[in-house]
């Protein structure tokens, strides 16, 4: 009895033993889908992966995959496009009654900061990339970005820049700091300036014209970076400044119109853009609650047919302009929207590329800037250029003035998250016409409502943070 | 050759006497008051696992220890110990006893008798969650829970059950108990894709279930640790007895309804909101009033009266067929079932049907090894429909303007011309199909190398794998243009090692302890394999092999994590009176950060049985009573598997592959939440327990409450996972089972009330959800925060709200957000009263939550005036028309959002009391039965969710959409969430 009893024993603490000693093992689990951050930057290759995240960050639903394109043209929807769908934080933003809680404002401003770090995080790991090339290009790619994000950041969260003034009014807070542990991510931030803000984006696109090469398939070039910041200079009402690098990208890139403006959206990476957001079936912003052509499309069962072309916007279209025609303003023929009404040709494919900037904008920069310099035949060539590919009627120089070429943006960029922030550069209200009994009025484009609000999540978690006025 | 066999053979029967030699065997019969055999009751020989149950007249025999003790207990009958000392027959009369406080009690890695037990626990048995219609276990005991509250959320056949033990006691990681099945813990959190969970409890047949404990206060949960702080479920499944083989057959066929519907305009009343929608909103000509809703598809004289609403449901069908077999010797003791439920939704599209079988097997191999085998395996198919938020989910139909038809005049196909997608086409072509093969699996061996002491060993896998399968025809809205289709198959091993060494040592009559040590390992291993496809040929191409794009969703992936654990329990008992109990466990798991991974847990409990002293031995009032306090240490340690480390993530950008941060932060201090409760208990039987009960009161504080803290996002990361903030839980809860009638006429009635108040007490910034629902310091986890919402300005019909100073504005913005409801209610009970007569049997069970508020989120839909297309809910006419009008309802306005915002204008009472069940059954008298050679059987009839009365204007007041994907903290918001089944049976049980 005796023996069976401390044999057992024996036994049974031999198993414990056993259990103990192998335990610290059988704990160590690593994730199968991750990596762990204090070594993910570790190496050439893993800085190079991480750019690439860079960019597919850009091209998330809250950012230039749907509502960075989306939100600018909702926002100043009046007497242009009509919002037909259901989700309320967009029916708010037409009809101008969004609050501080608004996820809009919320995940866009959280999206754009996330990719932000990402850009702080490859610049921090730049020590590791050892060809110099791509040393120079990474680090030019992260500053473009970063500068990207803080210009649309800039435009959309605070007031017009205005030109001579001192832009004292705040902008977004500035981060370029890698935020790598929780001691770097609780430091409090304030909102800077805009001119605080638009110093920055220069300075960083600046940095990225010098850096970047002239080729790099798909992704940003010198020529990009400089392409952007005429868009930057011009949103400024810099004119001169902007003419001089549109100037130099339509003379040096390379870059050509393409044969149709369709072609642009239905084609990958044409001869004329100069960026875009690279999508294809597998991976792309969404197809049923995000993505440009879950909301602008509707073509049977395709698309949530929620952003229809008003009439009155369709009619600007001369009647030999492409623009005009179905190829690009089409009658859907959605299953839960009326026939006959039109929608966009540009956003038609969930896999579809998102040209963010093209060759026709610098053409239309340098003619506005000529224009507003006097150099009128010029800016007539210019504007030509762009109609004449379209082959809408070329404009005689009497046609030609400033609102005949801001009208000219408008046509040819309509629906790439262009119209408000034209509309507030030139100071240009938003006319709202009469419907029913109600007379026609104009919004003013200064209003408070224009700007989206600091997301108040975001102020919950840091009260210093001021709110936009209005919000 | 031959002699050296049967000389062995001799040796062996020797050997077999000897052991014999030590042992006695006892014979006897178990009757009742009045004198006739009991059967199936178990006799068991007292700390031990060895017993038999009696037959059919009361007849058993057991072979046991010389100076064992017999443990005689049944159900509904007083448990006897008779010590056998020189008895070789021992006969017992029990007398009856519905106040089940003597029963033994399941515990973690044991059992004890209930009046021993120390800690505070709720044991339901067989009866409560057998024939019950519904899909898995935790629905058929609501309202039978002190202290728990169990929440179907919504009435899709298989989804999530949302259970609270004593409150939430996290706001981050999971509320849900840990479930703990024959002693393996199992995969109790939905492991597919969907944003909406399935119930991986469904896969568990309830007719197999011999008991259900819920371990509440930290004395009988802490043995479980860092798992233990939302409660321990331990569900122990039926097993074999020694005695004539019972044969078991079960019918039941029924059908089922919903339990409330909403009602919402008819064409005549759309025309009439809406054009008067439209005027105030300027348009006022009849031609532009036309034309601007036939922009939107809508034709205003269409003569079409659709009632869209109604066509999401239908009556639904039950059914089940059950089979179970068990019995066996001195040696072998078994339990077979085989079972096949099948029900059909109460909404379109959704069915669940299970198929299950199992076998539980005890053997022993001698009289001191014995070991045993629990195998089961189950099919589950789940025909599922889509989740709240999705255009395609039925309920959503209740959107449709009635002046649409649902059949297309010109083709008589259905009407895909609708203001949102008709998705009858979808519920008619869309396949979407959930499919389960799982299996509860356990073997052991338990070794008593010496009297007292039971060294046991066992390992339990509990696999499953979930088949998930979705094609999307091309045509319907899921399938676009060219036919969608999606698989994913989900496999999760998880595996389970307990092995422990129990002895009981009995120092004199007075003094016995009990001691129990042991170690446990657990690994759980998920994987999972998605395809996803677009570009079918046609409809008859089903399978992604067929599609010309493989999507997004094709992907696979792998989870793990694992915990080693310690652990050791002492209980004391001083002459049955004074007990004294404690536990100990120190867990690891890979899930805490590298700065923590091992943690210790413990608690101690006392217990003084009053009715014991002196004073009260002979009392005839007082029969029992039974004072006990606990304090003890719980973790809870459900959070994602990873969250300590600082990750990076792929993310493809087109087809190239890229990296980015995540979003949460590392933190390598991450630990578990502990739990400290207090707990005091007092359990009590008046008048030979004809009144019985208990009373607890409890205050349980969580600490280091796993957060995710939100961060500044201008910092680049959403959150971090930290041990920050408290939160408290503190509550009452009574129950009460008296026997009315005791007679031929017997009327017993069980009521339960719990009162739980829960307050967050720190926490580093408050936490919003886009449902309203919240979670600030110093309010009830889940309030909802928003603007308050003051009626209508009867002066121009304009939606007021209240300012800071208390007035009213119609400026929105200008009213602070505040607590404008609390989904947790003020109490929550039940009553079941239980009547039987001769053969016939009644019970009746009432549900009821009161004193919680419900946030019915699509009201910005389909409860706003007529702002946007949607169909309105019937309460929309009484809205404001004219001048000095008083009304809640404001003034119909297109498009001009007029109370069209978020805020407690759809924050309404919860309160329900329910009728849940209510069965009616007959017994034929034995002598009947044995003419048609039957043990027993009995016929019945009932009815599920029979009347519910609230005042809540939705659907069904039991409601927590599950559609956003959102954290727990998410309680009582209802969003296009379809109702409960109400059902009606009949069945009938045949025993052989």
């Amino acid at each position: 009895m005796k023996t069976i009893f401390s044999r057992s024993v024996a036994l049974l603490a031999l198993g414990l033993s056993l259990g103990l000693s192998s335990c610290d093992d059988k704990l160590d689990i690593n994730p199968s889908q991750s990596i762990d951050a204090t070594t993910a930057l570790g190496n050439q290759a893993n800085v190079g992966s991480a750019v690439v995240g860079m960019y597919a960050q850009l091209g998330g639903p809250t950012l230039y995959g749907t509502d960075l394109i989306l939100v600018p043209e909702l926002m100043a929807a009046d007497n242009y496009i009509q919002f037909q769908g259901s989700f309320t934080q967009y029916r708010a933003l037409v009809n101008r009654t969004t609050n501080a809680s608004t996820s809009t404002a919320e995940t866009t401003w959280r999206d754009a900061y996330e990719a932000i770090n990402t850009a702080n995080l490859v610049i921090d790991a730049l020590p590791v990339v050892t060809t110099p090339a791509l040393k120079s290009q990474y680090e030019g790619e992260a500053r473009f970005v970063r500068a990207m994000l803080y210009f649309e950041l800039v435009r959309l969260y605070g007031k017009q820049y205005e030109p001579g003034g001192a832009n004292a009014q705040l902008g977004v807070p500035i981060t370029l700091v890698p935020v790598k542990s929780l001691e770097q991510a609780t430091v409090p931030q304030q909102r800077a300036t805009v001119a605080q803000v638009y110093t920055q984006v220069i300075n960083d696109l600046t940095s990225a014209i010098a850096l970047l090469p002239e080729e790099n398939p798909a992704r940003a070039t010198t020529f990009t970076a400089k392409a952007l910041l005429a868009r930057v200079y011009l949103q400024q009402s810099n004119f001169a400044q902007a003419r001089i690098l549109a100037d130099d990208v339509i003379r040096n890139s390379g870059k050509a119109l393409s044969p149709t403006l369709s072609s642009v959206f239905t084609g990958r990476n044409t001869s004329e853009t100069l960026l875009e957001i690279q999508q294809n079936d597998q991976n792309n912003a969404g197809t049923s609650n995000n993505g440009l052509a879950t909301f602008f499309s509707s073509i049977g069962q395709q698309g949530r047919g929620d952003v229809r072309v008003l009439p009155a916007f369709a009619n600007l279209y001369g009647a030999n302009d492409a623009r005009g025609t179905a190829s690009l303003l089409y009658e859907g023929t959605g299953t839960n929207r009326a026939a006959g009404q039109l929608r966009t040709g540009k956003w038609i494919a969930f896999g579809q590329n998102i040209p963010l900037i093209r060759l026709a904008e610098m053409y239309l920069i340098r003619a506005e800037a000529d224009f507003r310099a006097g150099n009128i035949p010029s800016a007539l060539v210019d504007i030509n250029r762009v109609r004449t590919r379209s082959t809408a009627t070329p404009l005689t120089a009497p046609q030609l003035s400033l609102a005949t070429i801001l009208r000219e943006r408008q046509l040819e960029l309509a629906f790439e998250g262009f119209r408000l922030h034209d509309l507030k550069r030139t100071r240009t209200n938003i006319f709202v016409p009469a419907s029913g009994n109600n007379p026609a009025r104009e919004v003013d484009i200064n209003s408070d409502i224009l700007v989206l609000p600091i997301p108040l999540r975001e102020i919950n978690v840091e009260p210093g943070l001021i709110q936009n006025p209005g919000y | 050759m031959k002699q050296k066999f049967l000389l062995s053979l001799v040796w062996c029967l020797l050997l077999v006497t000897t052991a014999w030699a030590q042992t006695r065997t006892v014979t006897g019969r178990v009757t009742d008051a009045d004198g006739s055999g009991l059967p199936g009751v178990t006799v068991l020989e007292r700390g031990t696992t060895n017993g038999v149950s009696t037959s059919a007249d009361g007849a058993f025999s057991l072979t046991v220890q010389p100076n064992a003790t017999l443990v005689i207990s049944s159900i509904g009958y007083n448990t006897q110990t008779i010590p056998v000392g020189d008895q070789s027959v021992i006969n017992a009369r029990l007398g009856t006893n519905e106040t089940v406080l003597n029963e033994a009690v399941v515990v973690g890695y044991g059992s004890q008798a209930k009046s021993e037990v120390t800690g505070s626990v709720t044991q339901l048995s067989s009866k409560d969650v057998e024939n019950v219609p519904v899909v898995s276990f935790e629905q058929a005991i609501q309202g039978r829970t002190p202290g728990v509250t169990i929440n179907q959320t919504s009435g899709k056949l298989g989804a999530g059950v949302q259970i609270r033990v004593r409150g939430a006691s996290s706001v981050t990681a999971s509320n849900q108990p840990l479930y703990v099945i024959d002693g393996i813990p199992v995969t109790s959190q939905d492991v597919g894709t969907d944003v909406e969970p399935l119930n991986p409890l469904a896969d568990l047949n309830p007719n197999d279930i011999e008991s259900i404990t819920i371990l509440k206060d930290a004395a009988s949960a802490a043995i479980y640790g860092s798992r233990a702080s939302n409660g321990v479920v331990l569900v122990t499944t039926k097993s074999g007895r020694q005695g004539q083989t019972k044969v078991n057959v079960g019918y039941y066929v029924g059908t089922s309804e919903t339990t409330r519907r909403q009602k919402f305009l008819n064409a005549a009343q759309y025309n009439e909101l809406f054009r008067e929608s439209a005027a105030n909103a300027g348009i006022t000509d009849p031609d532009e009033v036309d034309a601007l809703f036939l922009d939107f598809g809508i034709d205003l004289n269409s003569g079409v009266d659709q009632n869209w609403s109604e066509e999401a449901f239908r009556t639904g069908k039950v059914s089940q067929y059950d089979a179970n077999v068990s019995g066996g010797d001195a040696k072998t003791r078994f339990y077979l079932s085989t079972t096949y439920n099948d029900q059909t939704g109460i909404i379109i599209g959704n069915r669940f049907r299970r198929g299950s079988a199992r076998i539980n097997l005890d053997h022993s191999i001698t009289e001191k090894v014995k070991v045993g085998l629990n195998l089961s395996l189950t099919r589950s198919v789940n025909d599922r429909i889509p989740n709240d938020n999705a255009f395609t989910n039925p309920v959503q139909l209740n959107a449709l303007p009635p002046l649409q038809p649902k059949i297309d005049p010109e083709t008589g196909e259905l009407n895909q011309l609708t203001l949102y997608t008709n998705n009858l086409v979808d519920i008619e072509r869309v396949t979407n199909r959930a499919g389960t093969y799982r299996s509860f699996s356990n073997a052991y061996l338990s070794f008593n190398p010496i009297k007292n002491l039971t060294i046991r060993t066992e390992a339990g896998a509990d696999f499953l794998n979930l088949n998930e399968d979705i094609y999307a025809p091309a045509g319907t809205s899921s399938g676009g243009n060219t036919g969608e289709g999606f698989s994913n198959q989900t496999q999760v091993m998880n595996y389970t090692t307990n092995n422990t060494a129990n002895y009981l040592l009995t120092l004199n009559e007075a003094n016995t302890i009990e001691a129990l040590a042991g170690f446990s390992f657990q690994r759980s291993d998920l994987k999972q394999t998605s395809a996803e496809g677009r570009g079918f040929p046609n409809a008859e191409f089903t399978r992604i092999a067929s599609a010309a794009i493989k999507t997004g969703g094709s992907s696979s992936s792998r989870d793990e994590f694992s915990f080693v654990s310690f652990f050791g329990r002492v209980n004391y008992a001083y002459q049955g009176k004074y007990l004294l109990s404690g536990s100990v466990r120190r867990d690891g798991s890979s899930r805490f950060g590298a700065n923590n991974k091992y943690g210790t847990f413990g608690a101690g409990s006392v217990g003084w049985v009053i009715s014991e002293e002196g004073f009260l031995q002979d009392n005839s009032i007082v029969n029992f009573l039974k004072l006990r306090a606990s304090y003890g240490l719980t973790g809870n340690a459900e959070i994602g598997n990873f969250l300590s480390r600082g990750l990076f993530t792929a993310l493809p950008y087109a087809d190239q592959a890229g990296i980015r941060p995540s979003t949460v932060v590392g933190n390598p201090d991450l630990s578990w939440e502990s739990t400290a409760q207090t707990d005091i208990g007092l359990e009590f039987g008046f008048l030979d327990n004809r009144i019985s009960g208990e009373i607890d009161v409890y205050q349980k504080n969580t600490d280091d409450l796993l957060l995710g803290r939100q961060l500044l996002y201008v910092n680049g990361y959403n959150t971090v996972t930290e041990n920050v903030g408290k939160l408290e839980n503190r509550g009452l809860e009574i129950s009460l089972n008296t026997r009315n009638f005791d007679k031929d006429f017997k009327w017993s009635t069980n009521f339960n009330i719990s009162f739980n108040r829960n307050e967050i007490t720190e926490l580093t910034s408050p936490i919003q959800s886009g449902q309203l629902a919240s979670v600030r310091e110093g309010q009830p986890i889940g309030v909802f925060w928003g603007r308050k919402y003051a009626g209508v300005d009867p002066a121009n019909g304009n939606a007021l709200y209240y300012a800071e100073d208390g007035s009213t504005t119609d400026e929105i913005t200008d009213s602070p957000l505040q607590v404008v409801g609390n989904p947790n209610p003020d109490y929550t009970g039940g009553i079941t009263n239980t009547f039987s007569y001769k053969g016939f049997d009644l019970s009746v069970l009432g549900q009821f939550v009161y004193g919680n508020d419900i946030y019915n989120s699509a009201g910005v839909y389909q409860a706003v005036n007529g702002d946007f297309f949607d169909n309105q809910t019937i309460e929309q006419l009484d809205r404001w028309q004219k001048p000095g009008d008083r009304t809640n309802v404001p003034r119909a306005e297109l498009f001009s959002g007029n109370g069209a915002q978020a805020s407690s204008r759809w924050v309404t009472k919860g309160s329900f009391l329910r009728v849940k069940n209510v069965t009616f059954g007959y017994t034929l008298p034995a002598s009947v039965a044995k003419l048609g050679f039957l043990q027993t059987a009995r016929l019945y009839v009932q009815a599920q969710n029979l009347a519910t009365i609230t005042n809540y204007d939705g659907y069904d007041p039991e409601v927590n959409t599950a559609a956003f994907g959102q954290g727990n903290y998410v309680l009582g918001v209802d969003f296009y969430t379809p109702p409960l089944a109400k059902t009606f049976l009949v069945g009938i049980n045949l025993g052989f």
